[in-house]
């Protein structure tokens, strides 16, 4: 018989005993359901991540390490020095290391004021400061040739010299350098000067100019912020791990605070590896599920051929040979779990776009021909490894035997 | 010679026991003829037309069709041949009970490499001449017990076989709806030549045949010609 006709007497068969056909798919329905749901959605999270993660300028892949020392450790000293750089950098998918503060204009010291420590605002500028009621303001001209001066506020001006005027070409001590009051403005603590909320400066109790402060800080090259970048194929989460891993065992400051990683992928990679946990735990259940389904099929096909023991001695009568009766049952189980696997794509796709519609998901799921096709695949690969053994059955029954 | 056996002996094993259903069988069957067996239960009729129709091929002796042996032939040969040269009707009718009329009588077609579209009609024609026009989209328990074996008939003919083996055709049926099928049978053997094997215990029946041959154990104990034709 031609194999088309095969076919079709294998899937009229199927159509026939809709309910047990119903039943025996379930199995598969609902292994290949939740296959193709995991799996779009492990698509669309993966795709959400590399697309979040590539998004930095440059499209390279960078992620932090953050210093932050005790509350007992000196505060001056250096987050990193030459060693921890030089250690990070020889950790493995690490293409360059950057340090960087935070980058303020303004850092809060702690001012020694007559025999008492005080803590003051300083802002540094590479413009010119708002206005003084004492001595002249900051330039920009101060800022470019580096001029060592200072504009304190009059609060201060008084608690270090008694008075605005005073405090004028007196020196205060800055980052262990002696800057020169030139001017004095009016006290910070009373309300925002409206001129500053202008400028978009925020009055601080000491302002000098950015350069000078940076020209003295600069080799000391504070900050506590390590940017990695990282090499093509290295991931965030591991490369984070081992540089944390080798400051935490000989970085410098390993005894005066805590190395922290801020990977920007980092919340991705929890929600990833929870939902790799789910993805290994919901394969093996569809795994169970379509074995089980397979024997299931197994033994739906096997009654089957027990039932149409007189069918099959008609059709050997007819002409069929064995190999014909073979594929007929073959492509009946088959068919069965293809359409059993076509459903159960369906239903996965239903399922997955219904999760990602879930308010708490960052990212839509994704479909890809791969799922399809594995799905396909499956289905189709059950019914044909839990089918062949009842189809042999079927085709090696004597024919004496049965026409009786 | 279309049928031709030569000294056909076969045993079925019995546990410790050979028992023996054929005894040195000779028998040739020409083209064309209307042959019916008789013989008591047991005797071993349903044996022997096993063996003539190519399903049972564990015999000793000689058994050619055509002049050719199918002894050691193998199963997709069998196959084909039964499909070329056999038409078979049973006793019980042994049609598929969930199929329908047509897809049961397009079988012969089907297994002989047609399609469905180009067996239908022919089907359809089939039908007709066994005189159950549009009912090719009925199931067989929609059908009457001589209807049913109509249908068989159908299905042994449809493909133009050299011989048709037919066990008891009548066996399940009233003397009435016997007499209708045996006319089917006669007409077919008549107008196409159509060689008949026919198993009866119904001396009625063997009237339609040209040749009565008589298995008692095994063996044959009669081979004549019949004298009075029935409805001739
Ligand atoms: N497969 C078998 N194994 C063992 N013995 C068998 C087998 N098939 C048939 N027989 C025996 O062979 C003998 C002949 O059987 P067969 O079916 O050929 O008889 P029959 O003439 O067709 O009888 P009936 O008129 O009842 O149909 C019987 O005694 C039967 O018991
Ligand atoms: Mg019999």
């Amino acid at each position: 018989m031609r194999f088309s006709e095969i076919w079709s007497t294998a899937l009229r068969s199927i159509l026939k005993n809709k309910r047990r056909s119903i039943l025996t798919m379930l199995g598969i329905i609902i292994g290949i359901a939740s296959v193709v749901t995991i799996l779009a959605i492990g698509d669309g999270f993966s795709n959400w991540v590399t697309k979040s993660i590539t998004n930095n300028k440059a499209g390279k892949v960078e992620t932090q390490i953050v210093y932050s020392p005790n509350e007992t450790a000196n505060s001056s000293a250096d987050s990193y020095n030459d060693r921890d750089l030089m250690l990070v950098r020889q950790v493995a998918g690490i293409a360059k290391v950057r340090q960087t503060s935070e980058d303020s204009d303004y850092n809060q010291i702690a001012l020694p004021v007559k025999t008492k420590s005080k803590n003051v605002l300083v802002h540094y500028t590479s413009h010119a400061s708002s206005s003084v009621i004492a001595g002249r303001r900051l330039t920009a001209t101060d800022n470019a040739i580096g001029n060592q001066v200072a504009v304190i506020d009059a609060s201060l001006a008084k608690s270090l010299y008694g008075g605005a005027a005073n405090a004028l070409h007196h020196g205060v001590p800055i980052d262990n350098q002696l800057y020169e009051i030139v001017g004095v403005r009016s006290a910070v603590s009373s309300s925002v000067n409206f001129s500053d909320a202008v400028n978009g400066t925020m009055p601080a109790n000491i302002t000098i100019p950015k350069k000078v402060h940076q020209k003295f800080t600069q080799n000391t090259a504070s900050g506590d912020l390590l940017v990695l970048s990282l090499r093509k194929g290295a991931k965030a989460s591991t490369v984070n791990r081992r540089v944390i891993n080798v400051l935490k065992a000989q970085g410098s400051m390993r005894n005066q605070g805590e190395y922290q990683s801020a990977d920007p992928a980092a919340e991705a990679d929890t929600f990833g590896k929870i939902l790799s946990v789910i993805t290994y735990f919901i394969t093996a259940v569809a795994g169970i599920s379509l074995f089980i389904a397979g024997i299931g099929v197994m033994n739906m096909m096997y009654i089957s051929v027990a039932e149409r023991t007189t069918e099959i001695g008609i059709r050997r009568a007819m002409g069929a040979r064995q190999h014909d009766i073979r594929l007929q049952f073959l492509l009946e189980s088959a068919t069965l779990t293809i359409f059993g696997g076509l459903i159960g794509y369906g239903l996965g796709v239903l399922l997955a776009v219904a999760i990602s519609a879930l308010p708490m998901m960052p990212f839509q799921a994704s479909f890809s021909f791969g799922a399809f096709a594995l799905a396909f695949g499956v289905s189709t690969a059950v019914g044909l490894i839990f089918g062949v053994m009842p189809a042999n059955a079927a085709a090696r029954k004597d024919l004496i035997e049965i026409i009786r | 010679m279309l049928i031709e056996l030569t000294a056909v002996n076969k045993y079925y094993q019995n546990g410790e026991n050979k028992f023996q259903v054929l005894q040195d069988i000779n028998l040739k069957i020409a083209a064309g003829e209307f042959l019916t067996i008789m013989g008591p239960s047991g005797a071993g009729k349903t044996s022997l037309i096993n063996l003539i129709g190519f399903i049972d091929r564990s015999y000793l002796g000689s058994y050619k069709f055509n002049g050719q042996s199918y002894q050691t032939a193998s199963d997709s040969a069998l196959a084909h041949i039964r499909n070329q040269s056999v038409g078979f009707v049973f006793q019980n009718f042994k049609l598929i009970g969930n199929n329908t009329i047509l897809e049961n009588v397009e079988l012969p077609l089907l297994y002989g490499g047609m399609t469905k579209k180009k067996a239908k009609p022919i089907v359809e024609q089939a039908l007709e001449r066994v005189g159950l026009p549009n009912s090719s989209q009925k199931i067989p328990n929609e059908l009457s017990g001589g209807q049913q074996q109509r249908v068989a008939i159908a299905r042994a003919l449809v493909h133009r076989p050299k011989f048709i083996i037919a066990d008891e055709p009548t066996g399940a049926l009233d003397s009435k709806t016997s007499s209708e099928i045996m006319q089917i049978f006669k007409e077919l053997n008549r107008t196409e030549q159509t060689t008949i094997v026919l198993v009866t215990h119904d001396p009625q029946v063997s009237q339609y045949g040209e040749r009565l041959i008589k298995l008692l154990d095994g063996a044959i104990i009669a081979d004549e010609e019949v004298k009075h034709r029935a409805l001739l």
